[in-house]
């Protein structure tokens, strides 16, 4: 089934142009990563598909209806499904907040549940996480950068979403914190068949979690193709990245000099 | 030149203890990878290396040694030892040129600092037209280009040794394998001993000959990069390798 459509969208700052002409579908259920450089204007789709920007030409659809004209129930419906997860988690979280009250925000927003239904998701998604409970009273300038890029995934979670935007956000979290939260996107996807949209610049995490990556290039898309092992990418954006990968294991290599001896 | 830096027992406090008995060897023509996880002292390692320690941290034991001597980290520092940043946005003045920042460097060298030797120094880290970029502000250029721009100013000094803080953390995929395969031509071609923090163990397995692991301000596993990555021991570098190889699809053996 299709979540979201993109059809022509175009999209420019000043007289900038960052986006033209991309058309994209993104189905139910589906990993897809939206891969490119730093520049190419995967952010700002990002923005213009969770509605935070509207393009400047072409449309957007979820669920049949374009979201520049939506009704205002429809649209608390889309925020429910659709959530967003920043690469900067410090400026995503208000720093005179709780962890408490920075999950519980989408809870009393988007869903209807009792104060102590609330708790009790506040938990789950903190377990979910792997953060420990003791700290849901701390603030955001308590934690480390991993730990609170952990709090954006849970109250993007919150609303049991059916696409999740992950907009480079696991780029800060070290290998060990990336690999538990790729398990937990696992997990989540078997169990509800949540929807996952990757933006990263990372090839080794799209082989490792998605099914289908779209290059993107200066604005432009420059292939659509379903992840093999190895990829095969066709366009020059897509090759140039792939040769980027950095290697699994150390290749032996001509020996420099000597260590001297002490 | 010396041929060998050392850090014996370096031991840092501030309201607790840092780092504990950290001992690392450097060697010109090797590239030592310092990993472990944020927070584990291996940034203030590299400070105390270099005599820039944080207000508030204090060095309560151990030195540093040239060939055997002991040295104070200034006498070395821009001379003997050069240092890459790992945030090249915040690294340069906005308000000069990358000429303006060049000449500084070269000024305080005492070499040469006439245009043909800054387009020398910009040409040898792969930048295109360098006319141009002496004359560009850190806000016109991209994070990679920065980055060369970071290694050609240490390499003006010609320094035995390279101290670099997680250099290509901030870049994307491509940019970073740019600079990786500079900093392997300048390990090939100059031979400088190398002090690579990172917490990528692609880079390590890309760059580094011998890597030391970090954890709680103590070093936990050193060995070199074939065996750590074919055998590691301590609990904490086994996480770091098994987690690393997941990326690839791979697991380590037990």
């Amino acid at each position: 089934m299709n979540l979201l459509t993109v059809s022509g969208v175009s999209h420019h700052y000043q007289h900038h142009g960052v986006l033209e002409n991309i058309s994209l579908a993104i189905n139910s259920g589906e990993s897809l990563a939206l891969l490119g450089r730093s520049g190419c204007g995967k952010s700002t789709l990002a923005r213009l598909l969770v509605g935070l920007e509207s393009p400047a030409d072409g449309e957007i659809y979820w669920q049949g209806k374009t979201l520049k004209k939506m009704p205002r129930l429809m649209k608390k419906a889309f925020r429910r499904d659709i959530q967003l997860v920043f690469q900067d988690a410090i400026s995503a979280a208000n720093p005179r907040k709780t962890v408490r009250d920075i999950l519980a925000e989408p809870l009393r927003h988007l869903l209807n549940l009792s104060k102590q239904e609330q708790q009790v998701r506040i938990k789950q998604l903190m377990t979910d996480v792997e953060l420990d409970l003791s700290l849901l009273e701390h603030r955001p300038p308590q934690l480390s950068g991993g730990q609170l890029q952990r709090v954006c995934l849970a109250r993007a979670l919150a609303t049991r979403p059916t696409l999740l935007i992950l907009d480079e956000a696991l780029s800060s979290l070290d290998r060990v914190l990336q690999a538990g939260v790729i398990r937990l996107l696992t997990k989540l996807q078997q169990q509800s068949g949540i929807a996952c949209l990757f933006i990263t610049h990372d090839l080794r995490l799209v082989e490792r979690f998605c099914q289908r990556v779209v290059v993107m290039d200066n604005g432009h898309i420059a292939e659509d193709i379903a992840v093999t092992h190895p990829l095969r990418f066709t366009s020059l954006a897509g090759q140039v990245l792939q040769e980027a990968v950095l290697p699994a294991l150390p290749r032996p290599r001509p020996e420099r000099t000597m260590p001297c001896n002490v | 030149m010396p041929s060998q830096l050392a850090l014996r027992n370096i031991t840092l406090e501030a309201d607790r203890c840092l780092t504990e008995n950290v001992s690392l060897t450097l060697h010109r023509g090797r590239v030592l990878a310092l990993v472990g996880g944020s927070g584990s002292g291996k940034s203030l390692t590299c400070a105390a290396a270099l005599g820039v320690l944080p207000a508030g941290v204090h060095q309560t034991n151990g030195s540093l040694q040239a060939d055997g001597q002991p040295v104070s980290p200034q006498a070395l520092r821009g001379l003997n030892v050069a240092t890459i940043m790992q945030n090249p946005r915040s690294a340069f003045n906005p308000l000069h040129t990358m000429a303006t920042h060049m000449r500084e460097t070269c000024l305080a060298l005492g070499k040469p600092a006439d245009d043909a030797a800054l387009i020398a120094a910009l040409t040898a880290v792969g930048l295109e037209s360098p006319e141009r970029v002496l004359g560009l502000y850190s806000f016109e250029m991209s994070g990679g280009m920065l980055q060369r721009v970071m290694i050609a100013l240490a390499l003006l000094s010609e320094a035995a040794f390279i101290v670099a803080d997680e250099p290509t953390t901030d870049l994307d995929a491509v940019a970073q394998a740019r600079i990786l395969d500079l900093l392997e031509n300048i390990m090939l071609t100059r031979a400088p001993g190398m002090l690579l923090v990172t917490h990528d163990m692609g880079v390590v397995a890309r760059l580094a000959d011998d890597v030391a692991v970090m954890e709680n301000g103590k070093i936990v596993e050193q060995g070199s990069v074939g065996s750590l990555f074919a055998a590691p021991q301590h609990p904490v570098t086994r996480q770091l390798i098994s987690a690393h190889l997941a990326l690839y699809g791979m697991e380590l053996t037990p």
